[in-house]
């Protein structure tokens, strides 16, 4: 017996961001991969140096004791710092995000500031706080206390280290908490009771990317520094590179560097590993209402761990930078004043590299978020190997490129921008991926079938969601350029000195007093970038309350590229006397033979069908039956692998060409809704309209919002309604460029049940009053049957009956249909002498609809729906007993099974309860002819 | 043997807190700056009226003896200058020389000493017109990749033969000399061993002497003691000092080692006699080995590039460093000892005459290589 099985669910396409998989853009890729090119450079040439060592020599370094120690070393210290950074920032992203931790707006703020503080400076306090002759040491030896617990080594490093480079993980994680649906937590933790396991099962794995992405940023900064481990005296990667750096010995340096390079390779082959390609976009239904846990007593140990990061990270380091300030310069040194030239030198240098890095981010985050592709995948990872690799090394190869190939850059800033560049793009290609990452991919789709080409919806709708990703990523690239120092040395102009390079030459000649201002004035500096760094809640009420005054946000430039609508059509649009909806006009749609593959597997089979003027027509079936898959295909968002698809006669796609979706002029209204959440209502419906004049498009407008009954609506944002409202927006959205063709992808799946039977009433009624072609696609039997001018019931891809409602509900053409239009009983019978002999009684065979049994054989199964029969408590002539009774409120549902051991459905009115265990006899009430089917072998 | 104590004032708060200087590559000579484009700093200018170095110890000394900036060729265009001696240290004195001149563009890069020498070696064509080397073995270095180029004997001859280049491709500014820094409460200097290798033997030093291995100017010393005493003898006297009288590694760079010793953590330390410089008064004193390789010195230097398009005032740069004012300025402010006869070093160090050097070729001091291989092969951290 067929059946539809939850398994059988062909891969879904609407659900992945990559539409088109297999063809990359090829300018885009070409750019993102000059650009990966042109960062990769410098760290190739390390590999080009390396290569110049003999390799008996080469072979005798890597292999040699020391290097395995240090190896080990090393990674000891990557897996340590990153595990503590993902145990320290994940509790502390949880306090300042989903607590009613007190101040936890300054809280999240100042826990992320460590980031701006150059961990050389760090460390330099805590050796001096803690250190064998530190401060503390100076208040405890009154107390007999000789010497504190040696604070060197591996131990020392990876406290301070965690200390300045958790905040990567800190930020990513309370981006991606509070980017995720609140609901799934009060849903986990109504279902798990408590708070560890609904995080454990239901948070945490919704934030692994997030948590990853910053753990990724973490060990690479980790292997790349240089500094802690040598203040700490520890031998890593960095500090052996160094020595051989130091010893000239160029090319041992460079070998020893591509271990480096090759542990941030694993690094980052690990997170990719983890991470996968998951689009981490919300739902787009109701805003995603903002959970508070109560801390109740725990407040205290929350504020206690808080203030002690803080402590550690900030409040020290700043308090000895203070005392040097206070003591003022001691040591004489001639010609060492501080300059603002410096701060300045500082800022416009970080800020040019910011600038830079964004831009050249977009095109390699672009096309890795986009399209699951390999090469978008290699050209982004390709460009985190700068940030593993030690600045001096990265320097000493611009001295050699610059000086070689465009000596007219070197030595002067462009080089040093560059230089940052190259060790800071990944900065800022994670953070403006992952902003691509939360966007919608339904939204693009939308600006596309509203008529805007693939370059325009990225300026309209995708460019404008994800700059708060580009500034945040910016930001980071802007305050690691304020703490850069061993490229910045090598290939800065001569006497071009910043705040970092001041403060690193004073300390180095111990001449404290004079690094204290400096100092201050970089971590002053960078603690505002940390602002911007910073993942917003969601967005702030006044925010949008100002945006709301801002005259002209919706653009109308140059509506001469647009396709152009015939704007005499527009005065009928509103009114009732458009087109007829009946369905004897000419044909609106066809298709014709339509396929669709996912490599081999059909999702669409050989669909053929044609849609008259003004029909509501209905796909329905089962998930994965690929009725999405075919309003896509109408829509223009997937190609067909074979067929035509013709509107009004003109083929708009087969297997070679296809219109693009802005050509078509066909409206879709998402499951999702995919509003543009950056857009008013008004500007939301006025988004396919730019070609209309002013005055019209705004006559539209309240057209349609009249029409959908949202008028005073016209100024909200997306997340102020409800999505009910919502829905009529995308509506109304939809309807506004006149679509010849209007979709509907489950429009009514993501509101509530009461809500749904009210909206596709109201959506039917408005479809009809603008008398628009609809094609609607849902999983919902009864909504298809309530709606439909006709009904298409699909399965595996194929179109298994397309009628009327009541035809296709009563006269099912295969039990297929039968079955997921409703329930289905079947009643066993068989001819004996021209009578049709069932279990609950003979049946006149013209009652049977078709002549398939005459056909075939005397071996029937009957349908009947359980409103065809009716039930009568009997003592004599009982069919069967009442097994099973639900009362469903209108009516009373009952199972009973009869004699022959066949047990059918029916229902009765609520105004008569059979108990079970009742003798009732089966009596068929219905009038129209009844399908039957020819019966399977038992 | 000599006993020598100084003072210095150095705020409290950096107590404990000198370990950048050796955790940025080098001691702190090495140090990087940047910055004094040209004269209009503090300190350069017109040469009459102020003071150059540092007034404190300035004030009192004789006039400077020697060939004054006043009577060498004027130097002009531009001159770039690679200085592995950081701005804190030389910048007042660039700024002074840069100020002399209005047809002079002097331009200084200041960085470490190995940044500097790895960026000279893979530029392709170096702007840099003179090298300014923090130590003999950066200037030799360039010399054998043929990156130099022979000063003129007017320049050579301004300072002794023995202080410079025997292929006449450098010329020493400076001299700083090995010493032990020791604790005066700990130890008497004057009964410390005049013979380096008394130091692995003696019972009394076990777990009292510091070294700054990382250092450069330490690396330079085994390697004078590998050239002057033989591998085998340096490699038994390195393993003796770590296995049996538990030398301690700086915990940063010859500062933090002077910083140690003056606190007590050990008694005395292998280190530079310029660190008393910047020590609280009385807090070290220094000792010196006699005719050995711990009695070595190295020295500051310059060396025109090869190549250069200001030949003449690159030259001319040279001299300027070893004319009486720098020379004073050297003594007075760095505390090192001058290169030219006529200027007398600064009295609160101990008088040449005092020291016995040990005889080697400078130029060996450049094969580092070896050196560092034995560091590590007895597990000394560098």
């Amino acid at each position: 017996m067929p059946s539809f099985t939850p398994s059988n669910t062909k891969r879904d396409p609407s659900e992945t961001n990559a539409d088109e998989e297999s063809t990359l853009p090829i300018g885009l890729t070409l750019l993102a991969g000059a650009i990966a090119a042109v960062v990769i450079t410098p760290v190739l040439w390390v590999l080009f140096v390396a290569l110049s060592v003999d390799p008996e020599s080469a072979f005798s370094l890597i292999w040699d004791t020391r290097t395995r120690t240090v190896l080990t070393t090393t990674t000891i210290l990557i897996v340590t710092v990153t595990t503590l950074s993902v145990l320290l920032s994940v509790p502390l992203a949880f306090l300042t995000t989903l607590t009613d931790l007190p101040g936890k707006r300054l809280w999240s703020v100042v826990l992320a500031l460590p980031l701006v503080i150059p961990s050389y400076v760090g460390a330099f306090a805590f050796i001096s706080i803690w250190g064998p002759k530190g401060i503390v040491q100076g208040w405890l030896s009154p107390l007999g206390v000789e010497s504190l617990p040696a604070i060197y080594g591996l131990p020392g490093t990876i406290f301070i280290l965690t200390l300045y480079n958790y905040p990567f993980v800190y930020l990513t994680t309370i981006a991606g908490l509070r980017a995720f649906d609140k609901t799934f937590l009060e849903a986990a933790r109504t279902l798990e009771t408590n708070l560890v396991s609904a995080i454990r099962y239901a948070v945490l794995p919704l934030i692994k990317p997030a948590v990853t992405a910053g753990a990724l940023l973490t060990a690479l900064e980790t292997a790349a520094d240089f500094g802690v481990p040598t203040m700490m005296r520890l031998d890593v990667f960095t500090r052996v590179i160094y020595v051989q750096y130091n010893s000239f010995n160029l090319e041992y340096a460079a070998l020893l560097s591509l271990h480096l390079a090759a542990i941030a390779l694993v690094i980052v082959v690990i997170e990719s590993q983890v991470r996968g390609h998951d689009a981490i976009h919300g739902e787009a239904r109701g805003g995603s209402r903002s959970y508070t846990y109560r801390l109740g007593r725990w407040k205290w140990p929350a504020l206690a761990l808080c203030s002690t990061v803080v402590l550690f990270t900030l409040v020290m380091p700043v308090a000895i930078l203070f005392m040097w300030l206070v003591h003022g310069p001691v040591a004489y040194a001639g010609g060492l004043e501080f300059d603002w030239e410096y701060a300045t030198n500082s800022v416009s240098v970080s800020l040019l590299a910011a600038g830079v890095a964004a831009a050249m981010a977009l095109p390699i985050a672009y096309l890795s978020a986009q399209y699951d592709s390999l090469l978008g995948r290699i050209f982004e990872r390709a460009t985190y190997l700068g940030f593993a690799i030690p600045g001096v090394v990265i320097g000493l190869s611009l001295v050699y490129f610059g000086s070689r190939h465009v000596p007219s850059i070197y030595q002067t800033i462009p080089l040093v921008v560059f230089a940052y560049v190259v060790m800071y793009l990944p900065l800022a290609v994670g953070s403006t991926r992952t902003s691509i990452l939360y966007i919608n991919p339904r939204l693009t789709e939308a600006a596309r079938m509203l008529g805007s080409s693939p370059i325009e919806a990225f300026r309209r709708v995708v460019f404008p969601l994800m700059i708060p990703g580009v500034v945040a990523g910016s930001a980071l690239v802007f305050l690691h350029g304020m703490k850069e120092l061993p490229a910045t040395l090598m290939v800065r102009p001569i006497g071009f000195e910043t705040l970092a390079t001041f403060v690193w030459m004073v300390e180095g000649n111990a001449y404290y007093g004079y690094a204290a201002i400096p100092a201050l004035l970089l971590i002053f500096v960078s603690g505002f970038s940390i602002l911007a760094v910073l993942p917003r809640d969601d967005e702030d009420p006044r925010l949008r309350k100002l945006r709301r005054l801002l005259p002209g946000r919706e653009d109308s430039r140059d509506p001469n590229d647009e396709f152009i609508i015939d704007s005499s059509d527009w005065g009928d649009l509103p009114t009732t006397e458009g087109r007829e909806s009946s369905t004897d006009g000419g044909v609106a749609l066809s298709l014709d033979g339509v396929s669709k593959r996912y490599g081999g597997e059909p999702a669409v089979d050989e669909f053929s069908c044609s849609v008259p003027e003004g029909e509501l027509l209905t796909l329905v079936g089962p998930s994965g039956c690929g009725k999405t898959t075919t309003l896509r295909l109408i829509g223009g968002l997937e190609r067909p692998t074979s067929g035509k698809i013709r509107l009004h006669g003109e083929i708009i796609a087969d297997e070679t060409n296809g219109l693009p979706p802005e050509e078509r002029n066909v409206g879709i209204v998402f499951q999702d809704f995919a509003l543009f959440p950056h857009k008013t209502v008004a500007e939301n419906v006025a988004f396919g309209l730019r070609a209309v004049e002013k005055s019209e498009r705004e006559t539209a407008i309240d057209e349609l919002l009249s029409l959908v009954g949202l008028s005073e609506y016209a100024d909200h944002y997306p997340a102020e309604l409800s999505g009910g409202q919502k829905q009529r927006v995308a509506l109304a959205r939809s309807l506004a460029p006149k679509p010849d063709l209007l979709l509907l992808d489950e429009p009514l799946s993501n509101l509530d049940a009461g809500l749904r039977i009210e909206m596709r009433e109201a959506i039917r009624e408005i479809v009809k009053t603008v008398g628009v072609t609809a094609v609607w696609v849902t999983h919902d039997q009864e909504e298809a049957l309530s709606i439909s001018d006709r009904v298409a019931v699909m399965h595996g891809g194929r179109i298994e009956q397309i009628d009327g409602p009541k035809t296709v509900f009563t006269s099912p053409d295969s039990r297929t249909v039968a079955e997921f239009l409703g329930h289905a009983n079947y009643l066993p019978a068989r001819e004996e002498n021209g009578v049709i002999e069932t279990p609950i009684g003979p049946i006149a065979p013209a009652r049977i609809a078709t002549d398939e049994y005459r056909a075939s054989s005397e071996r029937l199964d009957i349908l009947v729906r359980p409103d065809d029969i009716a039930i009568i408590p009997t003592a004599s002539d009982a069919h069967g007993r009442v097994v099973y009774s639900r009362f469903n409120g209108p009516e009373v549902f009952y199972r009973v099974a009869l004699e022959t051991g066949t047990v059918v459905g029916c229902t009765g009115s609520h105004d008569e309860w059979i108990e079970r265990g009742t003798a009732v006899r089966v009596e068929l009430t219905a009038s129209h002819p009844l399908r039957s089917f020819t019966r399977e072998d038992e | 043997m000599v006993g020598i104590n100084r003072r210095r004032v150095l705020q409290s708060a950096a107590a404990g807190t000198v370990f950048l200087a050796g955790c940025m590559g080098g001691d702190e000579e090495n140090g990087n700056g940047g910055g004094s484009e040209n004269g209009s700093g503090n300190g350069g200018g017109n040469g009459d009226d102020e003071v150059l170095g540092d007034p404190e110890y300035t004030e009192g000394r004789p006039e400077p003896g020697g060939t004054s900036m006043e009577d060498m060729p004027d130097l002009e265009g531009e001159v770039i200058v690679y200085s592995g001696r950081s701005q804190p240290r030389v910048g007042e004195l660039m700024d002074y020389i840069d100020g002399l001149y209005d047809d002079l563009t002097l331009e200084v890069r200041y960085d470490d000493t190995d940044d500097l020498i790895n960026a000279i070696t893979v530029e392709e064509e170096t702007p840099a017109d003179v090298f300014y080397g923090s130590d003999s073995q950066s200037m030799t270095f360039l010399k054998d990749e043929g990156l130099t180029t022979e000063l003129p004997n007017d320049v050579l001859d301004l300072s002794p033969e023995e202080f410079r280049d025997p292929d006449g491709n450098w010329a020493s500014f400076t001299r700083r000399f090995r010493a032990l820094a020791c604790n005066p409460e700990m130890v008497d200097v004057e009964e410390m061993p005049d013979d380096i290798f008394a130091y692995a033997e003696d019972e009394a030093f076990q777990d009292e002497l510091m070294w700054a291995a990382d250092q450069g100017s330490f690396q330079a010393f085994v390697t004078a003691m590998r050239v002057i005493h033989g591998e085998d003898e340096t490699f038994e006297w390195l393993q003796t000092m770590v296995e049996d009288q538990g030398v301690v590694n700086s915990p940063g760079g010859d500062s933090g080692l002077a910083e140690a010793v003056g606190a007590g953590e050990v008694s005395a330390g292998f280190t530079n006699h310029y660190t008393l410089r910047d020590q609280p008064e009385g807090a070290i004193e220094l000792a010196f080995t006699d005719g050995d390789a711990g009695a070595m010195f190295n020295v500051t230097g310059g060396t025109v590039i090869e190549g250069t398009d200001n030949q003449a005032s690159a030259e001319q740069f040279v001299a300027h460093l070893l004319s009486a004012e720098a020379q004073e300025y050297f003594a007075t402010t760095t505390w090192e000892y001058p290169s030219i006869e006529e200027v007398e070093p600064i009295e609160e160090v101990p008088g040449t005459d005092e020291f016995s050097p040990p005889e080697y070729d400078l130029n060996e001091l450049a094969e580092l290589e070896a050196t560092l291989d034995m560091l590590h092969e007895l597990g000394i951290e560098t």
